[in-house]
């Protein structure tokens, strides 16, 4: 049987080929978005474990963008006063209080900006994947500079070399080196806080304080955000909020995109059943014929709707190849937009997503060639014989 | 009829690679400038040539566009050691070079190259006429403060590079009109980086220009 279809659906090699061609290209978009909305919130939520840290106080604003600001390292147009540091560390459900404050230096000749994050002991500590190149060592000193592994390669620095902000006429001597961690930590330039504060005129304030807490369990966040929440010109954004948010966001995109697949679907689906449909006509005469030698009309709708199958699972599959060969391309173009970016790369293709849509494109396949075989099985040996086709 | 449906599926193909290959090459938004394939601008030694349009016109006036070539040193890495300072550290194995055109025909080529300053990592521009000899120095980048960049960066001190090849003395501190140290540092530096970039590519150009006449 399958030997026939095949048989069958190679005679218009082109018409079938733009087929499968469609259906492919549905299936690696659908399993790619599937994929990546299945890694995304499993890598964004090992990102945010890894932080170790369950709320962040920021500056009065959106909370959500001051924290997701404050995360990726980038600056925020107002800032927090130091109290707000002192009363978070004095509250007894947190165990760490983390200061940072971020400021950026553009350099419009060379298309990039320089960011500085000024932070304490507290705050490297937060840091646990940070891993040093040999030779590195924590701040010694008020100017002393740890450098994103980026940012050491651009500016050819290592351990020991000295470092020049021309914009705000300090040199630096290059404390520590970090390993390539994939975070925006390796474009950042790291000095200790009351440096920065004082380099960029801005003693005694801070963007964003993150905060651990002794009892990380739902009520107790919920109870410590209450009292923090009071804290003058400050705001609390709890991880599981902005996790919350992220995800949204993501989904709202995804549904958009899903959209579009749906609809390159169904414009798939017209195809197959197209290609099927011009089956049935271009061979009434064969199909009469072997319903006037003997098969009967349920072998022959089966007939017709297993070719639909074969194409489309045969789309599906090459949709899927396509998905695990392109995905990787795919991911690292989206990456850079993705809200709090994973640090690890997405899985192009899960397991289940490639099931998922070979599942859907197989039923919308099965669903497309019901008419078409409907129609053969309905045909009449005499009057098919009859026809001048 | 299948041959007239291979023909169709033929015709097709070509269609679609006609136009691949068209998207490809169409002009960008600069047309003068004509960039080139086999190129990783990924890769370590790639440094990016920040201001083409106006290095171009300060250097060769009259050129009109340029493309990019990759001249690999790997064969010519013993050679070039041998002609450089013990100190020097040859840390990539091709030169990315800017062939400067005018009419079609080349005038010369410029080398941006990034090397390690006192404060930073500095950029320089070297432009380099045909036969090699340096035409031009300008910097692109830097994070020197004003002790260096008063006197290292100045054209008057830069144009000392002219007219060097790659058997001249580079060593322009005598030059200097200051004591300052980090000033005679980075102004040996910068004469290192000046000089690998021409004794690379000549080396690895006249080796080329030799194994090709040979043939």
């Amino acid at each position: 049987m399958i030997k026939i279809i095949l048989k069958n659906l190679w005679r218009r090699p082109i018409r079938t080929g733009l087929t499968l061609v469609g259906l492919s290209l549905s299936a690696a978009l659908m399993t790619c978005l599937l994929s990546f909305g299945q890694a995304y919130e499993s890598a964004i939520r090992t990102d945010l474990d890894r932080m170790g840290m369950q709320m962040m106080l920021v500056p009065l604003g959106c909370p959500y963008d001051g924290a997701a600001r404050a995360l990726k390292g980038r600056t925020l147009d107002s800032s927090l006063p130091e109290s707000a540091l002192i009363i978070a560390q004095k509250d007894p459900a947190v165990s760490l209080a983390a200061p940072v404050y971020t400021a950026a230096i553009p350099r419009k000749g060379e298309k990039r900006t320089d960011m500085w994050v000024g932070l304490d002991d507290a705050t490297i500590k937060m840091h646990s994947w940070w891993k040093f190149t040999p030779g590195s060592h924590g701040f010694d000193g008020p100017n002393s500079v740890i450098l994103g592994s980026e940012a050491a390669a651009t500016e050819l620095r290592k351990p020991g070399d000295r470092l020049y902000s021309p914009e705000t006429n300090r040199d630096f001597m290059v404390a520590g080196v970090l390993e390539r961690s994939g975070t925006s930590d390796d474009s950042l330039f790291f000095i200790p806080l009351k440096t920065a504060q004082q380099m960029f005129g801005e003693p005694g304030r801070l963007t964003a304080i993150s905060i651990r807490l002794k009892d990380p369990s739902p009520p107790e966040i919920a109870a410590t955000a209450a009292r923090l929440q009071k804290i003058p010109g400050a705001q609390v954004t709890t991880l599981t909020e902005m996790l919350g948010v992220f995800l949204n966001l993501i989904a709202s995109a995804k549904t958009l995109v899903m959209a579009i697949t749906v609809v390159a679907l169904v414009v798939s689906l017209f195809s197959v059943f197209n290609t099927i449909m011009a089956n049935v006509i271009e061979r009434t005469r064969e199909l009469a014929v072997m319903r006037a030698i003997g098969m009967s009309k349920l072998g022959l709708f089966n007939a017709m709707l297993m070719e639909s199958v074969v194409v489309s699972v045969s789309g599906a599959l090459c949709g899927i190849l396509l998905a695990a060969t392109g995905g990787g391309w795919m991911e690292r173009a989206v990456h850079p937009y993705l809200p709090l970016a994973p640090s690890e790369g997405l899985q192009s293709v899960t397991l289940n997503a490639a099931l998922s849509a070979t599942t859907m494109i197989m039923l919308a396949g099965i669903c497309a060639g019901l008419y078409p075989a409907w129609v053969a099985s309905r045909l009449h040996p005499s009057a098919a014989l009859r026809l001048d086709i | 009829m299948i041959r007239s449906r291979t023909a169709v599926f033929i015709v097709l193909a070509c269609v679609a690679i006609f136009a691949a290959i068209k998207i490809r090459n169409a002009p960008s938004s600069e047309p003068v400038l004509v960039g080139s394939a086999n190129v990783n601008p990924t890769g370590p030694a790639m440094v990016p040539w920040r201001e083409p349009a106006k290095d171009m016109a300060r250097f060769f006036p009259n050129a009109s566009e340029y493309k990019l070539e990759t001249v690999v040193l790997s064969r010519f890495r013993p050679e070039i050691l041998r002609r450089m300072e013990p100190s020097y550290h040859m840390d990539s194995t091709a030169v990315y070079s800017y062939l400067i055109l005018k009419n079609g025909s080349p005038v010369g080529r410029v080398i941006p190259r990034r090397i390690s300053g006192i404060h930073g990592a500095i950029e320089i521009v070297v432009a380099l006429d045909n036969n090699l000899t340096v035409r031009k120095v300008a910097i692109q980048r830097s994070r020197e403060p004003e002790n260096i960049t008063n006197w290292l960066f100045a054209d008057n001190f830069l144009s000392h590079y002219a007219g060097k090849d790659y058997q001249s003395d580079f060593d322009l501190t005598r030059m200097l009109s200051t004591t300052d140290s980090d000033a005679i540092k980075t102004a040996k530096v910068l004469s290192l980086g000046v000089k690998s970039i021409v004794v690379e590519l000549t080396v690895a150009l006249k080796n080329i220009a030799h194994k090709q006449g040979r043939k």
